[in-house]
This record gives C-alpha cells, structure tokens and sequence, in this order.
C-alpha cells in the first residue's frame, strides 16, 4: 500500500512541528502549508489523502479554505480535519457546516489526531 | 540371511474382529469429538460442560484463566500504548517549543515564538509579555487577546504584579497567590486574576515575564505537561530575548 500524504496547513511554525512529529509514528508523508490560500492551492496541485486545516488564518481562513475544497471536483473528496483553538459548539457546527470531515482541538492530543487521521483515511 | 515368513490369508473371524477393533475406534473418535465440541462450546459461552470429566473442567478453568489474564493484559498494554503516545506529544511540545525560541533571530521573532507557545501548546487566547528595562519599568512587548492599557506603568519589583514578574518560579492557577494578582493590582477593580506568571529568568537575572490569562473555553485547567512547557519558557523564553535584543534598545537585563 502506498504511504499516505498528509497536507497540514497552518500558520503556526510551532503547530506544523507538532503535528509532523506526531504524524511521523504513522507511515505518512507530510507536505505543508501556512495559510488557507496556499492550502487550497497545494490540495489541488498535490491531491492529498488528508487534509489538516488549522480555522485562523492570514488571506483565508479554515472555514473558507474547506469550503473551496469541497466546491472543486477535483478535492472535494478529500477529507479534511480542521484544528484549531475555537472548541466552541457554534465553531464547530460552522466547521461541519464547511464541509469538514472531523474537529480537533488544540492544544492537539496526539493520541486522539491519530485515532481521527485513521479514521478519516479507512486504516 | 533371514526370509520374512508370508502372511496367511485372513480368513473371516480375523476380519471380523477387525472389523469389530474399527468400529469400537470410530465410535471412540466420534464420542472425542462430541466432547470437543461440547468443551469448545462451554468455553465460548463461560458456562461447565455437563458430564465433562472433572480433569478436563479444570483444564478448561486454567485455560479461562490464562484468557482472562491475557485480555487483562492486552488492556494494560493498550493503556500504556495511550499514555506513550501522551508523552511522545509532551515531548514533541517541549522540542517544538525550544526550536521555535531559539531559531528566532529578531526581538519580534520571540515574541511571535512566545506568543504561539501560549496559544498553541499551552491553549490562550488572552496573554501579555512584559519586559525588563533599565531603571525598573515593565514595558509591555506584547498583547494578545487583552488591551495593552491596563499593563502599562507597572514597575519591576513594585505592586503584586510587579513582585510576581520577578519571582523566582513559574506561578501557575490554583496557586492561591495568583487571587492577589488581579483587580486593582492590575486593570482595575474588575480585572481576572492571571491563570499564570511566567517570570523570564536567566542566570539570574530578569529579563521580563509572560502573564497568561483565560484558558481556551474547551480547557478546564492548566495541567503537568502546561507546567512543563511554561517552565521551559522561563529560562529559554529569557535567553531567546537576551540573544535578539530589541533593535535600538538599551541592555534591558537587571
């Protein structure tokens, strides 16, 4: 089976770190982006198998950049987790309501990221 | 040299009698293999298999046993798979954090590390970094989530928040001395008390401190690995400034 890649999208260097530490004891391959802009483009270029989307963000947010993922045919089935610090009901009915596949919170507890990177790509 | 003697024919009483040996060896296997089935069945469902020899219900008592164990086991391990994957994600944190403030080249880059650590790793949205200068003030380098006014003309060493900027550990909430640290210690009557005091301290000396305040709405509480990487900014959140002092600034260290 090839190695699934993983594109984390984040303005945060710290958070991009984290995640690709935490990723790295599954058999991911990561590529990366700061913003949601760069996101949407990098998801339609690279056609990855998962997308994690950080929800604020500089040029385009999570909410939006998800929502453009799902409008093209050529991402829209690209599961897209959004992560963020907005852990608030109304936040993450507005991340459901963009069309995103899961919700993580950050702080990111590694074991949970995992269970629902898993989840979203059927291992 | 020997000649093995030839078999006589089998004459019709000897086949009987193996016809009889095979039929007692049939009956035999098929009797064993009712018992297995009966003693396969009785271990799925939990339950004694009637009429089984006493021998083998304790084999079958042993055998649950071992199985017992061996999920009891596997539980155990699976928990210390969980909390390995905890530690990894602490650990990757901490390095995280690290990296972040000590690849910073600029004074602003610092405070951008600084402020990323409290709002990603630690989780708040509400925190203010005040720095040491010469001649005592507590300048505010940075807010985030809270207005800058209600931290200017604090001094190093004076009022509560003052003193807790310079202190020598990281106070963290419920730490009962923190109550102090709000009100009109620091934005007037009304203003929260600090979930944290993070003074940023290096071979001691004070270069400033980080004032965390409201957790993130999903976070009840700071927790151990929270102190571990408030600790972690203490010293190197300290050496990172004094490594990228602020352009045109004097020596701000006390």
């Amino acid at each position: 089976m090839p190695r699934r890649r993983i594109l984390l999208v984040d303005d945060s260097r710290t958070v991009l770190l984290v995640e690709r530490m935490i990723l790295a004891r599954g058999d991911y391959d990561v590529i990366t982006a700061s913003d949601g802009a760069e996101g949407v483009e990098k998801a339609r270029a690279e056609k990855p198998d998962l997308v994690l989307m950080d929800v604020v963000m500089p040029r385009m947010d999570g909410f939006e950049a998800c929502r453009r993922i799902r409008a093209d045919a050529a991402t829209r089935g690209i599961p897209v987790i959004l992560v963020t610090t907005r852990g608030e009901a109304p936040n993450v009915e507005q991340g459901f309501a963009s069309g995103a596949s899961e919700y993580v919170t950050k702080p990111i507890d590694g074991v949970e990221l995992l269970a629902k990177v898993k989840s979203c790509l059927g291992a | 040299m020997s000649h093995a003697t030839p078999r006589p024919p089998a004459t019709h009483v000897q086949l009987e009698g193996v016809n009889q040996r095979l039929a007692e060896m049939i009956d035999s296997l098929r009797k064993g293999r009712e018992r297995m089935l009966a003693s396969r069945a009785g271990a799925e469902s939990g339950t004694p298999v009637p009429g089984a020899p006493a021998e083998q219900r304790e084999v079958e008592l042993r055998l649950r046993a071992r199985v017992d164990e061996l999920e009891a086991q596997q539980q155990r391990a699976c928990e210390e798979l969980v909390e390995a994957e905890r530690q990894l994600t602490h650990f990757a944190a901490l390095f995280a954090a690290l990296r972040q403030l000590h690849e910073a080249t600029t004074h602003a880059a610092v405070l951008d590390a600084i402020q990323e650590i409290v709002v990603n790793l630690v989780g708040s949205e509400e925190l203010v970094v005040l720095e040491a200068e010469r001649g005592g003030a507590l300048r505010v380098a940075r807010t985030f989530g809270l207005e800058p006014a209600a931290f200017e003309g604090l001094r190093q060493g004076e009022g509560p928040l003052g003193e807790a900027a310079l202190g020598p550990a990281v106070l963290a909430a419920p730490d009962p001395r923190l109550g102090a640290l709000g009100g009109r210690a620091c934005g007037g009557a009304g203003a929260p008390a600090p979930t944290a005091v993070v003074p940023l301290r290096a071979g001691g000396s004070a270069a400033g401190a980080v004032l965390v305040y409201r957790l993130l709405g999903h976070k009840p509480r700071l927790g151990p690995s929270d102190l571990d990487i408030l600790e972690l900014l203490q010293l190197h959140g300290a050496l990172a400034l004094r490594a990228a002092p602020r352009e045109g600034a004097d020596d701000a260290r006390r």
